[in-house]
């Protein structure tokens, strides 16, 4: 992306502040010191915009915004169930039956979530925060930024996304993978759907979600399975979300497990913005191959697969400038605009649930 | 006997048919390309395996008169039928995935049958509305009336596999032709422990 000048960053910056500014102002009812918080929050907001038209540098600021979400999402969930429980893992309910609210839940039981989507309406009404609403923001989602949900909304993706970013250089070099074993996860997502209509329980979140390490882990009890289902979800988070990121420097998490990265792979599709190689440019050097995390870069063709998630780190290491984001084979800096844009009140609007509650806990205000 | 309770009780056995078939069909369906024409004969293929299924059992019912205590050999027997049909569909998925002709199930006789065999090796599901239809087979005794009996609960239980027919569009994604593969061979490998757990169990 070129850079825009001061006064353009300075405007979007400021645009995007007192958006964030307005909505807080109108929707914060817990008092002053929330007020505060989500202030800083809508400042921060304002000026990580700003950064990123003012450099250019798109991939380094979102990839900062993206580990600190994911680490306030942790905190916040922490404390609020130690607060309840006492207890930093166990939930308060048990043998909790219900799929989870959470992105990746609902791709991977699309099925079996209907009956608490039809719950959410006629128990607690359409506006309360339930299946559907999650239904609605996964529609806005897809259509404003597709993909790059991935690497700028996910309040899960900064975790392997922030131990792939400690070393400089990987320690194990794993460039490509061959393209069928890339499909992988599509694969394993269709197994989970239909795992989970045939058991009519979560099968993904029960088994094999590392991320309930975050939250909370569901069915507390003493049985083997429970037992069997902790080891097995601890040793994916072990080697997906911790190690293969840190040795590999890939988001090996979100490349080959997530089912939410699998469903949005296909899904995203509507979505019309590209991020292509322009043929005629490229010289073949292989650092967008190296630095891609999601190894969404087929290493035969130099084609960018519909695994990309839009994190940008290609276009921002590219020396020949032969990476672009296109609508319809096109390009245009406006396009970077309008998509940073509504990334930004996407993964702002988000981490607006927990950024400035982590803020209040960390303070201890 | 009522005959037409067949019928009555296919309706109430395909939901669970269709959760049975779905992954071994799903991935059948979306691992090649094909057109409505050519998913209405995979269907047709799957479901004379079916029908296969539950004209045997129908005769069965009547010429042998089973006692109900008996059903355990029937849970034994559909286990290890499903420990060969997910053993079939693995070597098919895995054949088509990595190309290899001896796993590709189209450079073996057995292979272009699949869909035949996964039917004929599914419908013996002693679930619950079949064991319901073996019992009036085994009341009835009559072996016309079993038959034209367990053809009415065949058609009962098909309503729900004929919508796989219309997801030729699926097919038509790359990732998702792939995608299929993989599943299938996930779907093989559960199965395949389903069926150990269901050997041991009964």
């Amino acid at each position: 992306m070129e850079k825009l000048s001061f006064k353009k960053s300075l405007f979007w910056g400021f645009l995007i502040f007192i958006f964030f500014m307005v909505l807080f102002l109108f929707s914060e009812k817990r008092g002053s010191v929330y007020l505060i918080a989500k202030i800083l929050y809508s400042i921060f907001l304002g000026s990580f915009t700003f950064f990123i038209f003012f450099t250019g540098k798109i991939s380094k600021f979102r990839s900062a915004f993206f580990i600190i979400s994911a680490l306030s999402f942790t905190i916040v969930y922490k404390f609020k169930l130690w607060g309840i429980t006492g207890n930093f893992f166990i939930a308060p309910q048990k043998n909790v039956p219900e799929v989870p609210l959470c992105h990746i839940a609902l791709a991977s039981n699309f099925f079996i979530t209907f009956s608490d989507q039809l719950k959410s309406v006629f128990l607690y009404g359409w506006d309360k925060w339930g299946f559907y609403t999650i239904g609605i923001v996964y529609i806005f989602s897809t259509l404003s930024i597709g993909q790059g949900f991935c690497s700028w909304g996910c309040f899960y993706g900064g975790l392997d996304e922030g131990m792939s970013r400690i070393l400089k250089n990987p320690i194990f070099k794993v460039k490509s993978i061959p393209g069928k074993l890339r499909d992988f996860p599509l694969g394993f997502w269709i197994f989970l759907i239909l795992a989970s209509l045939v058991l009519l329980e979560p099968v993904f979140c029960l088994w094999l979600c590392p991320l309930k390490m975050t939250t909370s882990i569901l069915n507390e009890d003493n049985g083997i399975i429970y037992k069997m289902q902790i080891i097995i979800f601890i040793l994916i988070g072990i080697i997906f979300l911790f190690l293969l990121p840190f040795f590999l420097k890939k988001r090996t998490f979100c490349s080959f497990i997530c089912p939410f990265g699998a469903f949005i792979s296909i899904a995203g599709q509507l979505n019309p913005y590209r991020v292509e190689i322009i043929k005629e440019k490229c010289v073949k050097c292989d650092k967008c191959i190296e630095v891609c995390p999601m190894y969404a870069i087929d290493s035969c063709e130099y084609k960018i697969t519909n695994y990309c998630t839009k994190c940008f780190l290609c276009i921002d290491k590219c020396g020949e400038n032969a990476i672009k984001l296109t609508i319809n084979k096109n390009s245009n800096n406006s396009y970077y605009v309008f998509f940073i844009l509504s990334a930004i009140i996407m993964a702002g609007a988000l981490s607006s649930f927990f950024i400035p509650e982590a803020l209040i806990i960390i303070f201890n205000w | 006997m009522d005959t037409l309770n067949g019928f009555l009780l296919g309706i109430s056995a395909g939901v669970n048919c269709f959760f049975m078939c779905c992954p071994y069909l799903f991935p059948f369906f979306i691992a090649q390309k094909r057109t409505i024409k050519k998913n209405l004969f995979l269907v047709i293929e799957y479901l004379s395996g079916r029908l296969s299924a539950y004209l045997i059992i129908g005769i069965l019912s009547a010429a042998l008169g089973i006692v109900v205590g008996e059903f355990k050999s029937a849970s034994k027997i559909y286990s290890f039928l499903l420990i060969f049909s997910s053993l079939l569909l693995f070597m098919y998925n895995l054949g088509l995935i990595f190309e290899i002709k001896f796993l590709n199930i189209k450079a073996v006789m057995i292979t272009n049958r699949i869909p035949f065999l996964t039917g004929f090796l599914n419908g013996f599901n002693f679930c619950p509305p079949l064991i319901t239809a073996f019992s009036y087979g085994v009341a009835e005794g009559n072996i016309y009336k079993n038959i034209l009996f367990f053809i009415l609960f065949f058609l009962g239980s098909a309503i729900y596999i004929l919508p796989f027919i219309f997801t030729d569009f699926l097919a038509k994604v790359e990732n998702l032709k792939n995608a299929g593969r993989i599943a299938g061979v996930f779907v093989a490998v559960w199965f395949f422990i389903h069926g150990i757990y269901l050997l041991f169990k009964v």
